[in-house]
């Protein structure tokens, strides 16, 4: 594994962001993944919204474990501190620099084998302490960096690239996520980053644990014909639920109340707004959106878009009362209780 | 004349409250000036069953739970006689039982051995005379022992009426005439002097000794060091210093994590001293097999990370509760790839502060995961401390990276002592790709051998300075002495009296006892050695590994030899100064031996 840095180069007629720095910016070194990996999509994505948002980038954090989507913080947003961990366990990484330092922008990159095979407990109670993370999840169904064997998300049926059939039940790491509680679940594909963008900027807004899971084939050992991870399978079987469109804070927002809008105000005032397809559909509704993502896949049918979210869920600060000041902040003098505290703390012990 | 060091043993099913009884009366002795030890033992029971402790007072500084004992109290036989291993009874003890059982003196079930004096005491039928039923015997056990050793009654009924007027004032005054009837029964039935104790000095006011364990003390020397951060998982015997961070790190502006597993314990420790802040986790052995592979990142993304291992019984399961010293060779090379990691073990409760301290520092100063090997014996024991005074203590902080160096801010610069400025995650200039993977200065994915053996060399260097710092060793005894002892961890405290007593006796000895353990500071042994014809390393681990490792790197005289064995048999100070008098006679005969025979 090598890093190649991109050329500096940026045109003087690309568009800025609030902080007037361009999407290049927001780059990072040059992919090693395979021509037409959906995780190069998905970086793409990432620094769309991370550009769109205005997020300064010394302030975010990369968090990966490993495999091909963990390698993916290297490739954007050069200008961002990253971590890449060990195999499974980004989330716990997370959470403790989560508790070290609160105001930093949380991303963490996973894929199907970190998140949902070595990894599953750490992801699962990652969603329970609601760790402030926008934890994408890049769901190929196989393992790319150790060349095609089957992930505990590939679906009954799907083929290996040699034609040998799955046929054990995958795990579902939306209907997972919805049944552990998560305050913000959102699925999409690589190839719709129309739909991914405001996903993940909702997402980065999100105060909680918010968890993306995104299809993103890969091209040299699930892009084939039997596979349900492909890119032609997920088109054919692609269900949109309602767009959604994201309303920064800073926006004015004009536009009249339409009917065929629900609107979630995020905790920062932001708001997400769903087009209606299906008038039916209830965001803020646990169990709907689990009937809904199960009623699909039944007909073999992926639904994807923001399909739940709880703006009032309290997140891993409030559930642990921890100080608003981030800890690495506390001057060293307060922090440290010195030896007159000690002296105190030893009545105790008297 | 009475005696200045006392050693009792008790026994007794859990509903007895022996434990506590040997509480409160070593509460008593520290607040009346002695120096008091304690360990206690539990059948495999979760709640009830049997329990025991024994307890050592002393007037002057105690170093270990001694040998056999003084005096030997059995609430009941069959519980009594499940600890022969913790309590020992020789021709010297004296024993005390419940005429209840109906066992005689001359019917003891003490195979081998008679004891010095043996006295049944109706305890059941004394209590319940006292209060009415027997439920209070612990009280009743408690007068007999004021009387008896002479701690005075004043003190241990201050303890217990703290304890038991919370509970309701009835159940005091039963505590009060259960302790006065056992207290006047021993008046009446003195024993003899070697189990009174001579008065102790009180402490002037202010000066008194805290009474708590090796976890507490590891705890409160984390929060006094600047830790911020613990993440971990309950596990024998180190959950205290879980729940004593858990309720106090907070009010220092720290947070805790019980976190879902050992892995998440030690990485989202790992996470927050990454994000800033230092950061610790505590575990037992179980808990190191699992964190094995976040140790290697922790080396590999040289972040600071302290781990104490509260070291149990091995492999696997184990043995949860007992005392063993056979982790050193995990903490030291439990990893693919060629890592060096400090190991660090405190000797007793109260170096088990300065250890815990040293052991962030070392942490931060060479930005490394460093593992505190303690053991359940100092873990688990309650001792008399004096009170800590940090005034003098200096703490680390790792080194950040200044104006200059964050203009073409390189995180793994390959600087002359090899430790490189980390900067911290939010510093504009200042972020890094940090990772498991080889990498290069800037911390970019590199995988050319030339650029391994850079980083290993670099990774390796920074922590060489370690190994001449002589004062992680303390040297005691005859600094010229034929007869040398090495002992870590919780075996050196009783090595130091047995050392004491050797030189008492005219033998001419010396002791090391080693605080870090990993690198080999191969200097300190060599000059250690130097002169030495005989010497014994003594730990308490089948395969002596302290022994073993030191060998690695260390040419030992020949006469050299391990004194180890497996864990949950703590070593006694009387059978070390029988090994060191063996010794001292073979040097002896060898001499005479190169004597010339005369015609």
């Amino acid at each position: 594994m090598t890093s190649i840095l991109k050329p500096p180069v940026i045109h003087p007629s690309l568009p800025k962001n609030a902080l007037g720095l361009t999407r290049r910016d927001y780059e990072g070194a040059m992919s090693t993944l395979c021509a037409g990996c959906g995780h190069d999509s998905v970086t793409a994505a990432l620094v769309q919204a991370f550009w769109e948002l205005d997020v300064p980038p010394h302030r975010a954090a990369k968090m990966s474990g490993i495999g091909c989507s963990s390698k993916t913080t290297a490739y954007f947003m050069r200008q961002s501190h990253g971590f890449n961990g060990v195999h499974g366990r980004m989330p716990s990484l997370a959470t403790g620099a989560n508790a070290a330092n609160r105001d930093l922008v949380y991303v963490g990159v996973s894929g199907d084998g970190d998140s949902l095979s070595i990894g599953l407990g750490q992801l699962c109670h990652a969603i329970r302490r609601s760790v402030n993370l926008l934890y994408v999840l890049e769901n190929n169904g196989v393992y790319g960096l150790t060349k095609g064997q089957f992930s505990a998300s590939a679906d009954v049926g799907s083929t290996s690239k040699k034609g040998e059939a799955n046929e054990q039940p995958p795990i579902d790491p939306v209907l997972l996520a919805l049944s552990l509680g998560a305050t913000f679940v959102g699925r999409s594909f690589s190839g719709d980053k129309a739909q991914l963008v405001p996903i993940l900027k909702a997402a980065l807004r999100h105060r909680g644990f918010a968890f993306v899971d995104v299809i993103s084939p890969c091209v040299s050992f699930n892009d084939h014909v039997g596979s349900t991870k492909s890119y032609r399978y997920t088109r054919e079987h692609y269900e949109s639920l309602a767009p959604v469109d994201f309303v920064p804070v800073r926006q004015e927002i004009t536009a009249a109340q339409d009917a065929a809008v629900t609107t979630v105000r995020m905790h920062d005032g932001s708001l997400v707004r769903f087009r209606k397809t299906d008038d039916t559909y209830d965001p803020t509704d646990r169990d709907a959106a689990y009937a809904h993502v199960r009623k699909h896949q039944e007909v073999g049918e992926i639904v994807t878009g923001l399909l739940y979210i709880d703006e009032d869920a309290r997140d891993l600060h409030a559930l642990n009362h921890t100080a608003t000041t981030p800890l690495v902040d506390l001057p060293y003098a307060d922090l440290c209780p010195g030896n007159t505290a000690l002296q105190a703390l030893q009545d105790e012990y008297r | 004349m009475a005696t200045t060091d006392l050693i009792i043993g008790m026994a007794g099913s859990g509903g007895d409250g022996i434990v506590s009884a040997g509480e409160a009366l070593m509460a008593a002795a520290a607040r009346e000036g002695y120096r008091a030890l304690m360990t206690k033992s539990y059948g495999p029971q979760i709640r009830g069953g049997e329990s025991s402790c024994r307890i050592r007072i002393a007037t002057g500084r105690l170093h270990s739970a001694g040998g056999a004992l003084d005096l030997a109290v059995a609430l009941n036989w069959d519980d009594f006689l499940k600890f022969g291993a913790e309590l020992t009874v020789s021709g010297s003890t004296v024993v005390v039982w419940d005429s209840a059982s109906g066992i005689t003196a001359d019917r003891l079930p003490l195979p081998g051995v008679t004891p010095a004096r043996a006295l049944a005491v109706p305890l059941a039928e004394l209590t319940k005379t006292a209060t009415g039923s027997d439920k209070m015997k612990n009280s009743l056990v408690l007068g007999l022992l004021s009387g008896w050793l002479g701690v005075p009654a004043a003190a241990i009924l201050a303890g217990l009426k703290k304890r038991f007027l919370r509970k309701g004032e009835a159940l005091w005054q039963a505590s009060e005439r259960a302790f006065q009837a056992g207290f006047e029964f021993a008046r009446a039935e003195p024993l003899d002097d070697a189990v009174r104790l001579e008065p102790a000095v009180r402490p002037a006011g202010g000066a008194e000794k805290l009474l708590t364990d090796g976890n507490e003390m590891s705890a409160a020397a984390a929060v006094f060091a600047g830790c911020r951060f613990f993440g971990g998982y309950p596990i024998t015997p180190s959950s205290e210093v879980m729940q004593f961070l858990t309720r106090e790190i907070w009010k220092y502006g720290g947070a805790a994590l019980q976190a879902e597993d050992e892995i998440a314990g030690v990485a989202s420790a790992l996470g927050a001293s990454l994000a800033g802040v230092k950061a610790m986790t505590a575990t037992s052995g179980p808990g190191m097999d699992l964190k094995t592979e976040v140790l290697g990142l922790a080396s590999m993304a040289e972040v600071p990370l302290v781990v104490l291992n509260v070291q149990r019984g091995g492999p696997s399961t184990g043995l949860p509760t007992r005392a063993e010293q056979g982790d050193l060779f995990q903490a030291c090379f439990s990893a693919h790839g060629d890592v060096l990691r400090p190991v660090l073990a405190p000797t007793s409760v109260a170096d088990t502060f300065h250890v815990m301290v040293e052991a962030f520092n070392v942490a931060e100063q060479y930005q490394t995961p460093v593992i505190v090997l303690s053991d359940q014996e100092i873990a688990q024991r309650k001792e008399t401390v004096d009170p800590i005074d940090t005034s003098r203590i200096a703490l680390v902080e790792r080194q950040r990276p200044g104006e200059s160096e964050l203009q073409d801010y390189k995180r793994f610069l390959d600087t002359e002592s090899g430790v490189s400025p980390m900067s911290c995650p939010g510093t504009p200039g200042g972020a890094y790709l940090g990772s498991g993977i080889e990498h290069n200065e800037t911390g970019a994915p590199a995988s050319s051998g030339v650029m391994h053996t850079r980083m290993n060399d670099k990774r390796f260097r920074k922590l060489q300075a370690l190994r001449q710092r002589t004062d992680l060793f303390s040297e005691e005894g005859d600094a010229g002495a034929p007869i040398a002892l090495v002992s870590w961890g919780s075996s050196a405290g009783v090595c130091r009296e047995a050392l004491a007593r050797a030189q008492a006796a005219g033998l001419r000895a010396k002791l090391l006892v080693p605080r870090l353990l990993y690198p080999v500071a191969d200097d300190v042994y060599v000059r250690f050695f130097a002169g030495v014809q005989a010497g014994l390393f003594v730990e308490q681990s089948y395969q002596g590994q302290l022994h073993r490792l030191v060998r690695m790197f260390v040419d030992l005289p020949r006469d050299v030899q391990s004194f180890c064995r497996s864990g949950a048999n703590p070593f006694r100070p009387a059978e070390v100064l029988e090994r060191i008098e063996a010794l001292a006679q073979a040097l002896q005969g060898r001499l005479e031996d190169a004597q010339p025979v005369e015609e």
